[in-house]
This record gives structure tokens, C-alpha cells and sequence, in this order.
């Protein structure tokens, strides 16, 4: 059983360039590439970025915002029949009757319930529905940090200006405001529930820049932010008893044709489907990650399928901005086993810098992510600067021991403890050796249109987190993400808890939307094949699908 | 992909009108693609292009630094420092930057196409007679930097596509036939024969098993895919992240996706922060036998029993920073033999400290006071009142005035 060869986790040819990468380190110290104009960043991004490179993208042929650009995956997604028959079902039998149907359980959904817990629904009035595990999400994923402007030097207004310009201007106004302006407000929360961040001696937090931040304003906990923030939400929920039912994804929200009545789930181990009845509904579903938007590894979490847009879409809600997706300049490119994992923006925060295959920088660091990423991809297939590794990918390296040298030795073991264990079991130690990155799938820019209460402009249905569209614009800067989903979790809690205390009954639930949303498919032309939302990517070996038959007994 | 050709030009002031003959004579070469003629400028020709993905304006230049006759082919970022090249191309340059600005549908990619002329000032409806001797030959330079826009966007596609190509067996499952190395594991007893540079999860996926369960992040943060294996002729137990362990050969094993270990509900506003309270919500600490099994189980490396032995003592400061990196994912708790559920101790322990072992932020609170005061309405309301040239000169300005990391 013949294995390439490796030394401390590197093969030989990848060798060659540590040892350029380590004569130049030296001499690269303080000395940065300045950052780019805005003409410049455009430019790059015409050139590279995946977004606007020929032949991702199409315009959707039906529903409300029909005719609104999305990458051809989304579109596939939406241009798609539902999973389910309406004759198959019954909604005469209600499984679950509650005030409040929240569906994912990721940051947003947990948080959304607690504050609709605090803000008069009791707990068994709700109930929490998850296609995984309550937790597994991309929140829990999050290591970078969480952005609020907390300190005199910063400002609410100075952290909306650098969203603003980082989503290249195109962010909806109202709902950036509220996101920025609940910095404090949501990082005192943390307190509250006791997450703990990362303090400096003197117990104000450590804050540090990101891409595109003018101001140190990033929260974190070591590289486990999400983990910390969303293990301690979770405890939270589970000590006020809410409900919450796992492996149960919805796949139609139901609605009496006017407002959003409740949901259809379906049990991934048991094949049935249960009915909810609810007075609302928070819809809040992560991203889509694992479409592989353009062929691209992704840092995301199994689930993140994207069946929220899907599912609103269907129902009449709005989308905006689904023809940018935010790549993270800074994937895992080897070892193969971690093609796509995320290697968070704080390692360069923190002085590691990207360097090409002789050992040269070529970038600043701390661009906003795609412009970021576009330099790399120019760098690897435009300049052919690229490291190539055994398995056929390009990457640019991540000189990490950087760090041990700016801030001391044992500093990487301590800020990035989930980072050199990830690196660790495969052989590389990444405070003495560089780790090979390049462009990963990483979140969902665009989604259901909100204003900054959480509402859609349907009825009974609010929505939080990495579904929505409009706060980030067409990209999103770092630790935006993580205070999106507790600031809006924490608003469509209280607007739903608000919501529900005018409603005295529950609605009619049915299905009969599909009808119209079926014909204009057929219309359109769509082939009946194309089923969603997608629940689950799948990555069977293609010799087990090959022979893959469906039986019936 | 739409696109439109938009020959520009006045037919009646001499070479000026090169733009509108040549669109006139591409109609024939390029059926399928949209061709029009315009003697408009700057905000008019926005009419022309709405709608479609890719735009190409041929028009005449006047640079006087060129031979008459010569093509050249500019793109938007040439015109970042409006030295201006075309009379007509003056007022479109902003016309255009201003229709994105406001979300307006212009293509995406947009050329410019400039010939090289001499008169354009002269009223005549012919061209000069330089002109008219090189009009085939300026008419197949147009057409050349048509193909080379068209190859452009190809190679664009071809950059993706390569790229796609690299992680083919990343997203869309393992082709055995790209496969050099090979193991055997057992999953549950039974034999897959696998490829030998996966992960574990990797494996089982290839082997041709849709996971439901023991799949979370797949990057080791959520602990859903727990495992536990032997190696073949090694007595000991290990534990793993299916995610974030490759597989070995002989390895063989069990997935662990819930642990039944109980979480003990309490308010946290409620609970005292006293040395017995971790002991008093989970008395079950008290039995351990510092046997350091959890330790050992634990795929994240941490010292559990040394944090168990501090949540006895009650030292919340200990537990908070030794069970840190804890995943949850229920291991320690599977192989104790005096039955602690260490993960949610630890995770008690971590609220208390951060709730009440440090003393609040001050800035955070008071930005927080401020922010309910609504004390940034009035900084907020100049914002959006600006304009967008204004509001990106303010973006400039405060990037220019960056903190130093």
C-alpha cells in the first residue's frame, strides 16, 4: 500500500515553496501591499470573483419576484415542484397546535425563541423544529467573531458605514441600522447569558479589526465564537423546557391564503409527515453552502440546503440580492480531508499573511472577503502563482507562523486552539508551518426580503438570520453574521410574541397556494423532475448510486 | 446571455459616422446577437442597453496620438480617470456609473470599441478619403476585438470550470475510478472496502450510506458525529470526530450520534455563584473516581477530570477555561464509570463564570444605554439623507482613518 510521502504533513513538491515562503518571511514583516481603491477593488472583482465570471447565473422564471437574477443553483431550487402531493396529506389532524413555530436551530431560531419566551409566549406555546440536531448549523461553525461597536472609539453609525461600503452599497438601510445599532445591546445579552469572550487584562473585551472594518470591533471567543455563543443559547433554551422536535425539516409552510398558518414537516427517520398549526412562524434556516454554487468546496454545515428560500418563495414571500454568494477567501486547500473548512479571517487579523508560491505577498490582507478572494483566484489561474497540490487544486499559502512571532510563542495555541487541532490530525503544525488556502462557498448574501422587525411581506411570517436578504447586501463583512442571527433571532422573537397577541384564532391551514405556484412551473416549462427544497446533499460514491434502485414492499 | 451591439456615430459630420457603418455591416456577421444604431450620447444610450447582460459600444475616436484607422478595444476601469477618449463617451462613462449606482439593470460587462478617425467636425455625409481607403480593414480590426471580448468571457467560464473540476470528488461524491489507495474498514462488523485518504465520514458516504444521523458541521465543531473504534490487534478503545479523522486500515467502529445524559434546568438569574452550587445541581460529581477515563475519551483533548475535580471544588474560573473547547459531544459521559454527565457541568460552569465571575464591560452597557436612548437617530438621519456620491466619500474617509490591528 504505496502513500505519497510526507514530511510533517507535506509532500516534497509543496516543500520547495515552505522553504521560499520561509526565506521572504523576514523580510515581509510590517510590510503590507496597501489596500485597494474602490476602482480597484471593482476591477478585481470583475475579473475573478465567481459571482460575475460568465455563466453562473439566470434569471427566475416564476413566482412574486419573478424575473430576479440567482446563481443557477438557487433558481434551480425555486424553479422546482414540491416534495409533496396535496392529496397525499391530511390538515384536517393537527399534530402540534402552538403560538409559535420556529423552524431551524441554529442561533437565530434558538435566540428568537427566547425572547418570544421573555416577551409573554410560554414555552408550551412554542414549539422549535430542526432538520439535524438543534445546534448543528452554520452558527455553531462561526470562529472569527462577532462585530458590535461598543467601544468610545467606534461608533453604531461608523460600523454601519463599513457594512455599508463592504456590501459595495447596496444594503437595505433600515435593517443595517437596526443590525448595527444592536451591537451593544446584543453583546450585552452575551453577558447576560454568561458567554464568555475574550477579555484583556484590564476585562474590556478583546476586539480586534476585520476585512473591511475600520474599527476594532470584533468579539470572539478564542476561534469558537458560534460554538460559545450558540452552546450557551442552547443551554438557555433547554433549561426553559421549549420544545423542540429534531430531524423533523419542514417541507411546505402552510397558509389560509393570506398569512402563514404553520408548517408541514416531514421526519427524516420515519418518513411521516406532521402537521403544525401556529399563530406564526419564524423561518429560520441558514443558508445554502451546500448547493456548491459554481462547483465550489463549502465551509457550510450538512443542512445548509437553502430550503427556506425555497419554501417562502412558494408561499409569496420576496427575495433580494440571490445572485451574490459570499466566498471566504480563506478555505482549507489541503489536506484533501479538509478541501473547504474555514480558515477564520482572524488568523489574517492576527498577522498571518497570504502569500503566493515563491513566498511573495500580493495582496493586503484584510480586504472585504470577496474582493479578498478574487485576488486569490487571480493569483492561482490568472498569474499562475498558485501552489498546486497532489490532488490537482490550486492554493495560496497562509503564513501562519507569523503569528508566534508578532505576538509570542505559544500565542497560536492559545487564540486558535480549534485551528491547530483541525491542522494537528492530519500531521501539520501551523505555528511552524504555513497551511494552503483558497476561495470556499460561505454564506448566502441574498434571501427573503425583512424590514427591521423581521417581517415579510407575508403575513404571519418573520424570518432571521442567514435566509434573509437585504442587511449584508451583495457582501457580507466578518462577524456580521453571528450578531445578524442573535439581533434579528432576538427581534423576530419579540415582533412574533407582539404579532401573536392580536391574534385571538388560528387560521385554516392549506396548501392550495402550490396550484397556482405548479401551473406557472408547467407554464414556464419546467420539467417535472426537479423536486425541492433539497434537505440533504448527497455525497454517496458514484460506483453505490450507480447501482442505486428504489424498493417498494 | 444577451447581448447588444450599439454602432455610435453621426452620419452627417464625416468620419463620426464609422460607428454607425460598421454596426450596419456586423448585422450580417452577427445574427444573434442584438445590433443597433445611435446617435444619441451619455444618458440617452441607456435606452439602448437596459436589459442586457453584456454590452459593446463602437464608436469613433478622436486621440490624435493613434494612426487614423487604428481599433482599440477599453473596458469601464479604463475611464477611472476620465481622460476622455470620445465626445460621446464622456457623458455615458457617468451615465452609466450612475444608472448602477441606483440599482438600475445595465449589463454587467460593458466594451467600448474606439476607431481611430480623422474628421469629425466637418459637415459632409462621406468620410474622409483616409478614412473610406481602411474601412474593410478597420471593419475586420472591430470584428477581431468582438472575438476577443467573446474569448474573454470564455476563458472566465473555463476559470471556473477548472476550478469546479479540482473539487469534483469534494461535492459530488468519490469516483472509484480516480482511486489509487485503498483500505478496509468495518462499520458496525461489516466490511467496506474504502479509499484510504478520506475521513471516516468520508468513507461511509463513498461506501454509498445517505448519513441522516453522525452528520453535523462536518468540520469538528458540533459533535454529532461521534465515534468510537478499535484497530484491528490493538485492545484500546479510541474516540473520534467521523468528520475530522482519516480512516485507517482494519479500523472498526460505531457512530454515537445522542448521548442519554440528563441536563439539569435552572435560571441562571436564580442560582447562586458559590462553591457548592455545581455540586448541589449535579451531585453526581461527587462519585468520580479520578479514573481519568473521560480524559481519555475525549476527542478534543481535554483534561475532563481535571475539570470535574475543579467543579467539586468549586473553582467555576478552572472549569470554564479547561472545558473551553468542549463540542458536546457526550463521550466523557458514555464512558464514565461513575455515570457524570461532565459536558453539561462544564457548560454550567462556563455560564456561571461568564454571568458572574467577571465584572461587566462598561463601554458595552453604556454603548447599549446609548443606543435605547436613541442618542445615534440624529448621526443616522445625515446619513441617509446624503447622497451616494456623499455617502461614499464618508466611507472613504473613515476607512482612511483606520485603527491599526
Amino acid at each position: 500500500m504505496a502513500t505519497l510521502k510526507l514530511i510533517n504533513g507535506y509532500p516534497e513538491s509543496m516543500r520547495e515553496s515552505i522553504k521560499k515562503v520561509e526565506e521572504t518571511r523576514a523580510g515581509r514583516i510590517g510590510k503590507l501591499p496597501e489596500p485597494m481603491s474602490l476602482d480597484a477593488r471593482k476591477d478585481i472583482l470583475d475579473l475573478c470573483h465567481p459571482d460575475f465570471a460568465e455563466g453562473g447565473k439566470r434569471e427566475v422564471k416564476v413566482g412574486v419576484s419573478k424575473g430576479i437574477l440567482a446563481t443557477n443553483e438557487v433558481a434551480d431550487l425555486l424553479e422546482a415542484y414540491p416534495l409533496v402531493d396535496k392529496e397525499d396529506v391530511d390538515l384536517s389532524k393537527v399534530d402540534y397546535e402552538v403560538d409559535l413555530l420556529v423552524i431551524g436551530g441554529g442561533m437565530a431560531g434558538t435566540g428568537a425563541c427566547i425572547l418570544a419566551n421573555d416577551n409573554g409566549i410560554p414555552a408550551n406555546k412554542m414549539l422549535l423544529v430542526s432538520k439535524l440536531r438543534h445546534g448543528d448549523s452554520n452558527s455553531i461553525m462561526a470562529q472569527g467573531g462577532t462585530q458590535a461597536a461598543d467601544r468610545p472609539e467606534d461608533s453604531p453609525t461608523r460600523h454601519f458605514m463599513d457594512a455599508l461600503g463592504g456590501g459595495h452599497f447596496t444594503n437595505k438601510k433600515d435593517v443595517l441600522k437596526a443590525l448595527c445599532e444592536d451591537g451593544p445591546i446584543a453583546m450585552k445579552w452575551m453577558g447576560e447569558l454568561g458567554v464568555l469572550l475574550d477579555r484583556e487584562p484590564d476585562n474590556t473585551f478583546t476586539e480586534l479589526l476585520g476585512g473591511g472594518t475600520s474599527r476594532r470591533r470584533m468579539h470572539a471567543a478564542k476561534d469558537y465564537t458560534g460554538l460559545e455563543e450558540l452552546r450557551a443559547m442552547k443551554d438557555e433554551f433547554l433549561s426553559r423546557e421549549i420544545p423542540s422536535l429534531e430531524f423533523y425539516p419542514v417541507v411546505e409552510l402552510l397558509s389560509d391564503g393570506k398569512k402563514v398558518t404553520g408548517a408541514l414537516l416531514w421526519g427524516l427517520e420515519t418518513h411521516e409527515y406532521k402537521v403544525v398549526r401556529a399563530k406564526a412562524t419564524v423561518l429560520a434556516t441558514g443558508g445554502f453552502g451546500r448547493l456548491h454554487i459554481r462547483g465550489f468546496p463549502t465551509s457550510n454545515h450538512y443542512g445548509a440546503t437553502g430550503d427556506g428560500l425555497a419554501l417562502a418563495y412558494r408561499i409569496g414571500a420576496k427575495l433580494l440580492d440571490t445572485d451574490t454568494v459570499q466566498y471566504h477567501p480563506t478555505g482549507a486547500a489541503y489536506p484533501q480531508q479538509l478541501i473547504g473548512q474555514l480558515i477564520t479571517e482572524k488568523i489574517r487579523s492576527k498577522g498571518a499573511q497570504p502569500v503566493n508560491v515563491n513566498g511573495e505577498t500580493f495582496v493586503y490582507p484584510l480586504e472585504p472577503r470577496d474582493v479578498e478572494a478574487s485576488s486569490f483566484i487571480k493569483e492561482c489561474y490568472i498569474n499562475n502563482l498558485g501552489v498546486p497540490t497532489p490532488a490537482g487544486m490550486m492554493g495560496i499559502w497562509l503564513d501562519t507562523p507569523l503569528i508566534n512571532i508578532i505576538h509570542g510563542e505559544g500565542a497560536t495555541d492559545k487564540i486558535f486552539p480549534g485551528m491547530v487541532r483541525m491542522f494537528s490530525r492530519f500531521g501539520i503544525d501551523l505555528a511552524n508551518d504555513p497551511i494552503l488556502i483558497f476561495p470556499t462557498l460561505h454564506y448566502q448574501n441574498g434571501g427573503v426580503e425583512t424590514d427591521p422587525e423581521c417581517h415579510t411581506n407575508i403575513e404571519g411570517l418573520y424570518v432571521a438570520g442567514e435566509v434573509t436578504g437585504g442587511v449584508h447586501g451583495k457582501n457580507r463583512l466578518m462577524g456580521n453574521s453571528t450578531l445578524d442571527c442573535i439581533v434579528f433571532g432576538r427581534r423576530a422573537g419579540i415582533a412574533a410574541a407582539k404579532y401573536i397577541k392580536s391574534q385571538s384564532e388560528y387560521g385554516k391551514l392549506s396548501l392550495d397556494h402550490l396550484d397556482g405556484y405548479i401551473a406557472e412551473l408547467k407554464d414556464a416549462g419546467v420539467q417535472s423532475g426537479r423536486v425541492s427544497p433539497m434537505l440533504l446533499p448527497d455525497y454517496r460514491g458514484r460506483a453505490a448510486l450507480a447501482r442505486m434502485i428504489d424498493v417498494v414492499w | 446571455m444577451k447581448d447588444v451591439i450599439v454602432g455610435l456615430g453621426n452620419t452627417i459630420v464625416s468620419d463620426d459616422g464609422i460607428g454607425i457603418w460598421v454596426a450596419e455591416k456586423l448585422k450580417a456577421d452577427y445574427q444573434d446577437i442584438d445590433i443597433s444604431q445611435a446617435l444619441y450620447s451619455g444618458y440617452y444610450l441607456l435606452d439602448y442597453i437596459f436589459g442586457y447582460d453584456r454590452a459593446i459600444f463602437v464608436d469613433s475616436i478622436k486621440t490624435e496620438k493613434n494612426p487614423v484607422g487604428d481599433v482599440s478595444l477599453y473596458r469601464m476601469s479604463d475611464f477611472k480617470n476620465r481622460s476622455r477618449t470620445s465626445i460621446h463617451s464622456t457623458d455615458l462613462i457617468s451615465a452609466i456609473e450612475t444608472a448602477r449606482l441606483y440599482g438600475m439593470d445595465v449589463p454587467e460587462h460593458i466594451y467600448f470599441i474606439g476607431i481611430e478617425i480623422l474628421d469629425n467636425i466637418t459637415f459632409q455625409e462621406s468620410f474622409t478619403p483616409e478614412v473610406e481607403s481602411l474601412k474593410e480593414s478597420i471593419y475586420m480590426k472591430v470584428k477581431e476585438k468582438i472575438e476577443e471580448i467573446m474569448e474573454e468571457i470564455m476563458s472566465e467560464k473555463d476559470l471556473m470550470q477548472k476550478i469546479a473540476d479540482s473539487n469534483k470528488s469534494v461535492i459530488s461524491g468519490i469516483d472509484a475510478s480516480e482511486i489509487e489507495h485503498w483500505v478496509d474498514i468495518y462499520y458496525q462488523g461489516r466490511k467496506f472496502t474504502v479509499p484510504a485518504a478520506v475521513t471516516i465520514m468520508q468513507a461511509l458516504e463513498f461506501a454509498g450510506m445517505m448519513l441522516v444521523h453522525s452528520c453535523g458541521c462536518r468540520a469538528g465543531f458540533c459533535g454529532a458525529c461521534a465515534t468510537i473504534y478499535r484497530v484491528k490487534g490493538d485492545y484500546k478503545l479510541r474516540t473520534s470526530m467521523a468528520c475530522q479523522t482519516k480512516v485507517e486500515d482494519g479500523m472498526y467502529l460505531v457512530q454515537i450520534p445522542f448521548s442519554p445524559a440528563e441536563k439539569a434546568n435552572y435560571d441562571i438569574n436564580e442560582e447562586k455563584y458559590e462553591d457548592n452550587t455545581l455540586l448541589k445541581i449535579y451531585p453526581s460529581i461527587a462519585r468520580c473516581v479520578s479514573c481519568n477515563t473521560c480524559s481519555k475519551a475525549c476527542p478534543q483533548d481535554i483534561k475532563v477530570m481535571d475539570y470535574v475535580n475543579a467543579a467539586i471544588r468549586g473553582d467555576y474560573k478552572r472549569v470554564a477555561e479547561l472545558s473551553f473547547d468542549c463540542i458536546q459531544c457526550g463521550l466523557c459521559a458514555m464512558r464514565c464509570p461513575a455515570d457524570i454527565v461532565q459536558y453539561h457541568v462544564g457548560q454550567l460552569a462556563r455560564r456561571m463564570y461568564g454571568k458572574y465571575g467577571r465584572p461587566n464591560v462598561e463601554n458595552t452597557d453604556k454603548a447599549a444605554t446609548a443606543v435605547e436612548a436613541g442618542d445615534f437617530n440624529e448621526e443616522f438621519k445625515k446619513i441617509f439623507d446624503m447622497t451616494p456620491e456623499e455617502v461614499k466619500e464618508l466611507y472613504v474617509k473613515n476607512m482612511k482613518d483606520k485603527e491599526s490591528a
